[in-house]
């Protein structure tokens, strides 16, 4: 992965097509909202600038997505980075807007970036490459809202792990969620609307 | 019968255009202290500066939520034809003489304007070339440099109109067009993110024609989407508010017009069915189907959201929980690290 002038490439989006197309999924059609960002928005934004120098990056060189969070909060703006392909490394969620680092809540790292999942919790309780990009942007959407009430209530309002040293939780399968796929006509749509896939993001 | 903290619908919706949809202050007040120094910037370092004035969503206050980019439109004297001549050499003067500010990191010629980007900002300031039009006709002469088409010349453009025409509906509905105009964005947003079919100044338009008095912020939307529903209809053009004789829409796409008339339908039939209820709280309820959960509703109250979280009945619709459905999400225990 060595370009003309020897320079490692980190484009690995470039040599692995079907891995970007697995992570998009069914995702970006029922939430439009989600959209890969260009080289030139990582550019502009002072944030992301900065968080690809400390990865030793270009712009052009990550895989980058923005989504939407909306909530009593308002809409913030969500973004995922893929350094390295998903399964590789974890990818990065960071959200650009709202109160941040400890003001924002207890479970940041760093000003920006969410910390969504204790890392030896069983699958089902944590992101995997197969639940795709939608999955990823609503688990973020539930840790924001889950921030913005613990600073309205000062309870974090779903289960946490704590601090330090962390047993994993018990496996518990009622938990693991269907894998992603195209709905039938009639189904019921997978965006959350209550309308028939046919009536709604699969029109 | 649902409790509510507001007395009315219009009160919700001032709240909700107040705390949400309006661009925050602080950015506003950013906003406020680059852009003259830009405008200086110009009046120094320009020979051919004649004017400098802002134009777009910011000069006629309707962006949403955060301030994307400010227009500024540089109208340029030319008394020897060099720019009437080339679009593309106004613009690198520009682009010259912006290099000059300060606060200016980067610099990119577009089709009509050079946009700049900022060190410290995440909006960008984009200064559109203009001319005066040489026989004293309405409006002004806007850059189009598209060299790939081999396009370097100018069309004519009305900005003064534009903002002209938004003061003027503002002031004939006593302050509620532009506010009305920003929550519409919301809308626009909420449905598509940045990528919208609907484009936001057509809908901008549409709304300009929809609105003739004074009527509450809920009313507004009813009016917009019932109107909106027919200006997507095919065939039907979309006049200018600022520009005689001009539409907005003549290049839309019939796929797009298809696909944003859908979601007009949709959430015009949820904006009735809001609109109707009697109960202020079941009211505010209804207008979360159409603006999403951060519209202040007793359904989208801190309280009710936790509980619905912590029983895991909480959903997402859209790009939000929601306490009483939506698609499942993992539900993982995220790590404190304090």
């Amino acid at each position: 992965m060595a370009d003309a002038v020897g320079r490692r490439s980190t484009r690995w989006w470039e040599l692995f097509p079907e891995r970007v197309r697995a992570l998009e999924g069914v995702g970006l059609r029922e939430d439009r909202t989600i959209r890969r960002l260009a080289p030139e928005e990582i550019e502009r934004s002072p944030d992301l600038r900065a968080f690809v120098e400390r990865l030793g990056m270009e712009p052009a060189d990550l895989l980058a997505y923005m989504a939407y969070a909306e909530g009593r909060f308002g809409r913030y703006r969500l973004v995922a980075l893929f350094p390295l392909p998903p399964g590789v490394s974890e990818p990065v969620v960071l959200c650009l807007d709202g109160p941040r680092g400890g003001d924002a809540s207890e479970h940041r790292l760093g000003d920006l970036e969410l910390c969504l999942y204790y890392k030896d919790d069983p699958d089902e309780r944590r992101w995997k490459p197969r639940d795709g990009l939608r999955r990823l942007f609503d688990l973020a959407r539930r840790h924001v809202t889950g921030e913005s009430i613990w600073r309205a209530t000062g309870k974090w309002p779903v289960e946490e792990a704590p601090h330090g040293e962390t047993e994993p939780a018990p496996p518990d399968p009622s938990l693991a969620l269907r894998p992603l796929r195209k709905p039938g006509r009639n189904e019921p749509c997978t965006c959350g609307s209550g309308r028939k896939s046919k009536r709604c993001c699969w029109r | 019968m649902n409790s509510t903290e507001f007395q009315s619908v219009h009160e919700a919706f001032e709240r909700f255009e107040n705390e949400v949809v309006r661009v925050p202050k602080a950015e506003n007040d950013e906003a406020k202290r680059v852009h003259p120094k830009i405008r200086g910037t110009l009046e120094r370092e320009l020979p051919e500066h004649l004017e400098t004035f802002l134009s777009g969503s910011y000069g006629r206050r309707v962006q949403a939520v955060r301030l994307k980019d400010i227009d500024i439109i540089v109208v340029l004297d030319d008394p020897d034809g060099r720019f009437a001549a080339s679009a593309g050499a106004a613009l690198e003067a520009i682009r010259r003489a912006a290099r000059e500010s300060e606060l200016v990191r980067g610099t990119e010629k577009r089709k009509r304007s050079v946009r700049l980007t900022l060190h410290d900002h995440e909006f960008t300031v984009d200064l559109v070339a203009a001319l005066e039009p040489p026989d004293g006709t309405d409006g002004l002469l806007l850059a189009r440099h598209l060299p790939e088409e081999g396009l370097d010349d100018w069309t004519q453009g009305h900005p003064r109109g534009q903002l002209r025409a938004a003061i003027d509906k503002n002031h004939q509905t006593e302050g509620i067009y532009i506010p009305s105009v920003r929550l519409v964005k919301y809308w626009l947003g909420s449905v598509w993110g940045e990528k919208r079919p609907f484009r936001s100044y057509h809908a901008e338009s549409v709304l300009y024609g929809a609105l003739t008095e004074r009527v509450d912020f809920d009313e507004a939307m009813v009016l917009f989407f019932d109107a909106a529903y027919e200006a997507l209809a095919p065939g039907v053009l979309t006049p200018d508010p600022g520009a005689p004789h001009t539409y907005v829409d003549e290049r839309l796409d019939p796929g797009e017009r298809a696909e944003a008339r859908e979601a007009v339908r949709r959430a015009r039939e949820a904006a009735h069915a809001a609109y109707d209820k009697e109960d202020v709280g079941e009211a505010l309820d209804g207008w979360v189907e159409v603006f999403g959960p951060a519209f202040p509703a007793p359904s989208t109250s801190p309280e009710r959201v936790a509980a619905s979280m912590a029983a895991r009945t909480a959903g997402v619709v859209g790009a939000g929980i929601r306490a009483d459905r939506g698609r499942p999400v993992i539900e993982a225990r995220p790590w404190r690290t304090r």
